[in-house]
């Protein structure tokens, strides 16, 4: 296919029409829609990346009139290895949510279905988030975003889901609002929204300052840093399967790409060096934070909730590292895409397990998961994978992005940081391997697996299937290392020039 | 004159603020909801003296108006005899009161100490209103300048209305009292005036202040007094009918941008049909978030099943 530049709305645009097209069409046919429509969601990202790949960053003015007017789209290097991990992940999700949630009845319409719309629309929106370079379109598509998620939670259709979803509304409400904020200062101060003209026109005043700070504090929150995570737990943990991996893996993940967009456009040169230090001693204690509490939990979507927290707080290691020593940042950036990347496959991949897990066994806790790898062993394989990730153990994508920030920690002499990095891997291993351990040893009083009848609740064949192609994706940069770190080089971040290689991560 | 409007100014801001913090101290919700109704009305008041009518529009219709509405009914169905749940300790109130104070007067602060003319983009839109195939400023920025901005919007509304459907469960809370004779008369005369005054809204949005996000809401207010009168017909609307309604403006809306993707890019009006391009997908939206907000406004007050057959 010829590749134009407007083809870069597609990936916006296609879902959001499959949004409409999945709220009108019969119930019957969701199954098909909802599959059919994600993999060619998933094509639709193809043609823009094959430009990039051949011919550089790609630019969209909408609507033709084109930035400070109107809103311009923007594809580099990065947005392409995020556009490209949304479609994975978006069409692993995508079926196995066509096996998980049951199927309606001849002409009626259920909850459930309303999962389809409100996928389709989020998935838009997180990929117009990756390519958006208009900082009040940021606020709109995160709005889109935030509500279409509190309705997916919703779909649960429990108390505890009602409580969390009303808990995560409220955080997107004065996340956004904050951010916001931030926008109108930047606005009348700069007059333009738009991110490149920006860049240029930064200046170290104190209006400018303060715009930055809000901004940067609505997207903290809704990338779920300590301390202002709290939101976080409840909501992944208590929403239906697929909607956890849809918001641990991707939605928390956007919120970052965002952060670190703005933050390396042009936001570092100006803020004071206490800010990005801050940034990343709260992401430290997050690390260590998260990985605690996830030992304390008795369920095991709670687990993998917490552990959301603890590898958020990786990703911001990256802006007390490149502080001191820019000849670092190319290794630095490498290695946080490679571990935001790891953890949004690996926290999928888990969560869509566990779904699988809590469907059979009747629930999540602990106690009713022992000597659950003796029923459902393909569930606790994907588990085991994706495990392999969050713990940071080689060969996988995870071990790459740790290895990439300890050299960078040790390059910068961040003694504290290696540190953490070194020890959040062994909590993780602490957390994980205890549900392991359950998962593993079935009750000492039943001797095998044919005494305890398992509750098994119907799941359709090759629901797994999805969650593993996950798993085993997170296995795969080890074998063509070098491909997504040139692609990251491509126009990276917004063309500066300052992008120095990686100083080899292998 | 200058000075009468700086008496005047001053009064609207020591108002605004003793309301906001009557609002806060208000002992039922009930009360706390009319306040905050006749906040939003201020708050419109204060959108025209600085001479942003459509904002005042707009904060009048949704702020005041609508989201009044909304809470009622959502108070109706909790019972309105409801008071507030006891204050959070003042262990954690003072620092976040402490916290909120300190971010207000450090906004003023650097608003007051770095205030010039600001930047904005005022010139260059007016230097491009004759090719956005709408006369108003506002509806130039809204449908053609940022039209991405204001798809997305209309997104939002869909999937808010969504997501009240799936908390609707069986019906709650009082039965509503039969419309008394004066309401049903109100109403029969009402409902043309309404679909008027509508449709003028929309017209008059390519010219002054107006627009679909106004008129919509005010279709909204239709929507909800029909819902409460003798004939709520709305509600015997089988759910696909609703469906089509909900997403009639965002699909337009898409429809449109990728029917445009002709003249080589997303949302890109031909210029000599802009207007009629932009009067389209007016009128859908309209529509639309009228529905939606009808819809919202059943949820809220319990009306919404889960049953395919007997819903709104």
């Amino acid at each position: 296919m010829i590749a134009q530049p407007w083809l870069l709305s597609l990936p916006v645009i296609f879902p959001l029409i499959l949004g409409v097209f999945t709220l009108l069409i019969p119930a019957q046919a969701l199954k098909a829609a909802g599959k059919t429509g994600a993999v060619a969601t998933a094509i639709t990202t193809l043609p823009p990346l094959q430009w990039v790949w051949q011919a550089g960053p790609l630019h969209q003015t909408l609507g033709g009139w084109g930035a400070p007017l109107g809103i311009d789209l923007y594809l580099d290097g990065l947005s392409c290895l995020f556009l490209l991990f949304a479609a994975l992940t978006g069409v692993c999700i995508s079926f196995y949510a066509t096996e998980y949630f049951p199927q309606s009845p001849e002409g009626h319409r259920s909850r459930t279905d309303l999962f389809w719309p409100l996928w389709f629309v989020t998935w838009g929106g997180i990929n117009s988030l990756f390519l958006t370079l208009d900082l009040f379109n940021i606020y709109v598509t995160l709005e889109l975003i935030s509500i279409a998620g509190t309705g997916l939670i919703l779909i649960a259709g429990t108390r505890g889901a009602i409580r969390a979803a009303l808990q995560y509304q409220m955080q997107a409400l004065i996340a956004g609002l904050i951010y916001l904020l931030g926008v109108g200062l930047i606005y009348n101060a700069l007059g333009t929204l738009d991110l490149q003209l920006i860049a240029a026109r930064l200046e170290p005043s104190p209006l400018i300052i303060t715009g930055l700070g809000l901004m940067v504090t609505g997207l903290l929150i809704k990338a779920a840093l300590f301390p202002v995570h709290f939101w976080l737990p409840p909501a992944h943990a208590d929403a239906p399967a697929p909607v956890s991996a849809v918001l641990s893996g991707l939605v928390v993940t956007v919120a970052y790409v965002i952060v670190f967009r703005l933050w390396f456009a042009g936001f570092h040169t100006i803020a004071p060096p206490a800010v990005p230090r801050l940034m990343g001693i709260l992401g430290a204690v997050g690390i260590v934070w998260g990985g605690l509490l996830a030992l304390r939990q008795e369920r095991l979507k709670r687990i993998l909730a917490y552990s959301t927290v603890s590898q958020v707080g990786y990703l911001f290691l990256v802006f007390s590292l490149t502080l001191d020593r820019p000849a670092a940042q190319g290794l630095v950036w490498a290695g946080t895409v490679y571990m935001a990347i790891a953890h949004g496959l690996a926290k999928s991949a888990a969560f869509l397990a566990a779904g699988c897990l809590q469907k059979t066994e009747g629930s999540d806790t602990l106690t009713a998961l022992r000597g659950a790898a003796l029923r459902q062993p393909a569930a606790v394989i994907v588990l085991a994978l994706a495990s392999i990730n969050l713990i940071g153990l080689p060969p996988s994508t995870g071990f790459i992005g740790k290895w990439m920030l300890l050299k960078a920690s040790f390059y910068t002499r961040q003694w504290g940081i290696a540190f953490v990095i070194l020890g959040g891997g062994l909590l993780a291993a602490a957390y994980l391997f205890r549900v392991f351990e359950v998962l593993m040893n079935p009750p000492a009083e039943t001797p095998g697996p044919a005494v305890r009848p398992a509750p098994r609740l119907p799941l359709g064949r090759g629901i797994l299937l999805p969650a593993m192609l996950l798993a085993l994706a997170t296995l795969i940069p080890v074998l063509y290392i070098t491909a997504p770190e040139e692609l990251l080089r491509i126009g990276a971040p917004l063309n500066f020039s300052r992008f120095i290689t990686p100083g080899g991560g292998q | 004159m200058l000075y009468a409007d700086f008496i005047f100014d001053l009064i609207l801001s020591i108002a605004l603020v003793v309301l906001g913090m009557i609002t806060l101290q208000q002992k039922t919700p009930r009360e706390a909801v009319v306040q905050l109704m006749i906040f939003g009305l201020l708050v419109a008041l204060s959108w025209i003296r600085i001479d942003a009518p459509d904002l005042a529009l707009t904060e009048a219709a949704i702020g005041s108006g609508v989201t009044g509405a909304l809470l009622l009914a959502a108070l109706r169905r909790l019972g309105l005899q409801q008071t507030f749940p006891p204050p959070a300790p003042a262990a954690i109130r003072l620092p976040v009161t402490l916290g909120c104070a300190a971010l207000g007067l450090l906004l003023s602060l650097i608003l007051i100490q770095s205030w010039d003319e600001p930047a904005g983009l005022t010139d260059i839109v007016y230097a491009h209103i004759p090719q956005s195939g709408s006369a108003n400023p506002v509806t130039a920025v809204i449908l053609n300048f940022r039209s991405f901005d204001t798809l997305l919007e209309i997104g939002v509304l869909l999937v808010a209305a969504l997501s009240v459907y799936t908390l609707s469960g069986p019906a709650a809370g009082t039965p509503v009292r039969p419309p008394g004779p004066i309401f049903i008369l109100y109403l029969r005369w009402m409902t043309p005036i309404f679909w008027l005054v509508t449709l003028y809204m929309v017209w008059i949005g390519g010219r002054a202040p107006g627009g679909a996000f106004q008129a919509g809401a005010l279709l909204s207010g239709l929507g909800a007094l029909t819902l409460l009168g003798p004939s709520p017909w709305p509600m015997r609307l089988r759910r696909r009918v609703v469906r089509w309604g909900l997403t009639l403006g965002f699909g337009m809306f898409l429809l449109a941008a990728a029917w445009l993707w002709r003249y080589g890019n997303l949302l890109t009006y031909p210029q000599d049909h802009a207007k009629t391009w932009i009067l389209i997908i007016e009128v859908a939206c309209t529509l639309s978030i009228g529905i939606s907000l009808t819809v919202m406004f059943a949820g809220c007050a319990g009306w919404l099943h889960e049953d395919p057959e007997a819903v709104t």
